[in-house]
């Protein structure tokens, strides 16, 4: 119970700000024009993350699969920024 | 829903209950009575009608004297305008060399620390709102909580979810008191859920934006989005100076030409409310007229113009605004009930302090879950969230109550009533948390909301009586805010009043296995309660 809250803190804060910032990307040649309603979106998101973690079997699994989204989401935030515009468009 | 999920759930509820609970109920307690602030504002520090019909020409003047004064200034400076609000000083605002946000009203000589304002009763009570009265941390402290809020609204919602439709309705009032409570949280929070979801996230947001903006800007975007930010929330676009000065236009005409830009473009109204200019005085300044528009979900608008000439270079008003402005006021309109008309902020009223009941209400679920039903004496977790619940919830109620009487009594007393409503707030507060440890909660809470309906009842009668004058005198020129704080004042001590011969008649007559029960006395527990048990037993018998 511990363990799945600390990963639904730790882990789940850095995964909804990666979602949201590639959502952001995502949106190609209108970044800014959905950059507010996408960061209002991130609170809601971070606590339905927190959520979900508490569905996962044992709080080990939570930190493994938490862990392999937040690379998931970082790596595509990385690929995000370097191909796309991003902000400023 | 597995039964396991629906366990784990109901486990993070309470705790993420127990987490945010106190900080909520005094959040809502005092946010319900903030939808009010400018009459409570009225209603505690009187002042002579401060708008008149020279007032903003008299304001640029002053603007052009704090400029020459303090040359930093023309870089940016503001005022606000003093709108419908007979309580609004016209004051401006502007950054100093030094990086140190500087103020002066119309009515002053000479500028002041903008952080140090004026203390009145109604700030205060928003003050406890938004930061339970602790400085620098406190608004980031009820950030966190508005997060732990969200999660204990998703679980309730979650483990309500199964019975949702069948006991939506349900108050089942009788033997099992237990049964009504949890129907009574039920039914409160999830009629009043999307206020809620609102609160959440809105409050979340208030408190946490700069410090999501700084992660988000060094984390994922690289430094671009604290420019795209100014972007995003402000319609003044990106100025420079040129060499040379110019006569700049006065903020009652940027005001006027603002408005007819804004009604132009399709805002209903637009109320100027706060104005700025960059690079004031100089060739190339701007000016930002932001105000507020009726029928719109969010109601800050703002036309950007060109300082000197005055034609308009940006206008972002409700229809005719892009979606990071229009989510952007939608987060404050939504949060501060601007969105509709007096009814709106009434029902704002009545859902805050529903929201304060859904927490005090979720505690005493908390106790009455690991009540000992056989034994006086409860378990020490049952009896240190009894003391808690009535120490900090009900000592809030009357903390502010007595913080109303003081700011009605202190100036008969010679005492200034901004100098004492947080010292004597934060007494009775303490006092009351101090009264609850002895004499515990089941005859405390009794006391103490005998002691707040005196309070409040008095704090209407006594205006009533004291200021009789000011009464005829605002109710001569058809203004009722100051009638109206007296009538809720004297309508929320009947109420406290109500809840305390309840809360007496659980505490002498309820089971006596219970923190709620009175009928123990302290030195020997146990005998009485015997003797009590053994009178209901013989009339069971009977």
């Amino acid at each position: 119970m511990l363990a799945k809250t600390f990963a639904a803190i730790v882990l789940g804060l850095p995964l909804a700000m990666a979602l949201v910032a590639v959502t952001i990307f995502l949106c190609r040649g209108s970044s800014e024009a959905v950059t507010m309603p996408l960061l209002v979106a991130f609170f809601p998101l971070w606590v339905g993350i927190m959520g979900a973690t508490y569905l996962f079997r044992s709080g080990g699994r939570a930190w493994a699969w938490l862990a392999v989204a937040n690379v998931v989401a970082f790596a595509a935030l990385f690929i995000a920024k370097a191909t796309l515009p991003g902000l400023g468009s | 829903m597995k039964a396991s999920t629906l366990r784990t759930f109901t486990t993070v509820h309470t705790w993420t209950g127990l987490l945010a609970g106190f900080a909520l109920f005094i959040a809502f307690y005092a946010g319900a009575l903030t939808m009010f602030h400018d009459e409570i504002d009225t209603w505690a520090l009187p002042k002579a009608g401060l708008a008149r019909a020279d007032t903003m020409d008299r304001a640029h003047r002053m603007l052009d004297d704090i400029v020459a004064k303090h040359p930093g200034a023309a870089n940016q400076i503001g005022v606000t305008y003093p709108a419908d609000h007979p309580s609004r000083s016209v004051a401006a605002y502007w950054m100093d060399a030094d990086g140190e946000w500087k103020t002066q009203a119309l009515a002053e000589g000479a500028p002041r620390d903008a952080e140090d304002h004026e203390h009145g009763l109604a700030d205060f009570i928003y003050e406890l709102h938004y930061d339970l009265g602790i400085p620098v941390i406190g608004i980031y402290l009820m950030g966190i909580v508005s997060v732990i809020y969200g999660l204990a609204l998703l679980t309730g919602v979650l483990i309500h979810l199964p019975n949702l439709v069948r006991e939506m309705f349900a108050l089942r009032p009788g033997h099992n008191l237990k049964r009504l409570w949890q129907d009574a949280h039920n039914v409160i929070g999830i009629l009043s859920l999307p206020f809620h979801i609102v609160f959440a996230v809105t409050g979340a947001l208030l408190c946490l934006t700069m410090v999501m903006l700084v992660a988000f800007n060094s984390l994922a975007f690289g430094g671009k989005l604290m420019p795209a930010w100014e972007r995003m929330t402000s319609a003044m676009p990106e100025t420079k100076a040129k060499p040379g000065t110019a006569i700049m236009l006065s903020p009652a005409e940027l005001g006027a030409r603002a408005r007819q830009a804004a009604i132009a473009a399709g805002a209903a109204t637009f109320e100027p409310d706060y104005m700025r200019y960059v690079h004031y005085g100089q060739k190339g300044a701007a000016a930002e007229v932001r105000g507020t528009s009726t029928k719109a979900l969010g109601e800050f608008g703002m036309v950007a113009l060109d300082a000197a000439d005055g034609h308009v270079l940006q206008v972002q008003v409700p229809g005719a605004r892009d979606a990071n402005h229009a989510t952007y006021s939608a987060v404050f309109g939504l949060h501060f009930g601007t969105f509709g008309s007096l009814s709106l902020r009434w029902l704002y009223f009545l859902l805050g302090l529903a929201g304060a009941f859904l927490f005090y209400s979720g505690n005493l679920l908390y106790i009455e879950s690991r009540r000992k039903r056989r034994q006086a004496d409860q378990p020490l977790k049952v009896r240190a969230m009894a003391t808690a619940t009535v120490g900090v919830c009900l000592g809030t109620c009357f903390a502010i109550s007595c913080t109303f009487l003081a700011n009605l009594l202190a100036p008969s007393l010679g005492a200034g009533p901004t100098a004492i409503v947080e010292p004597v707030c934060f007494t009775a507060f303490a006092a009351a948390v101090a009264w609850t440890f002895w004499r515990r909660p089941a005859r405390a809470a009794v006391d103490l909301l005998w002691v707040t309906a005196t309070v409040s009842v008095l704090v209407g009668v006594l205006d009533v009586a004291v200021n009789t004058d000011r009464l005829a005198h605002t109710l001569a020129e058809g203004r009722y805010a100051v009638l109206g704080v007296d009538l809720v004042a004297v309508a929320l001590g009947l109420g406290f009043a109500w809840l305390a011969i309840a809360t007496r008649r659980r505490a002498v007559v309820g089971d006596p296995c219970s923190v709620w029960s009175s009928r123990r006395p302290s030195g020997s527990p146990g005998a009485e309660v015997a003797r009590a048990s053994d009178g209901q037993r013989t009339k069971e018998a009977a």
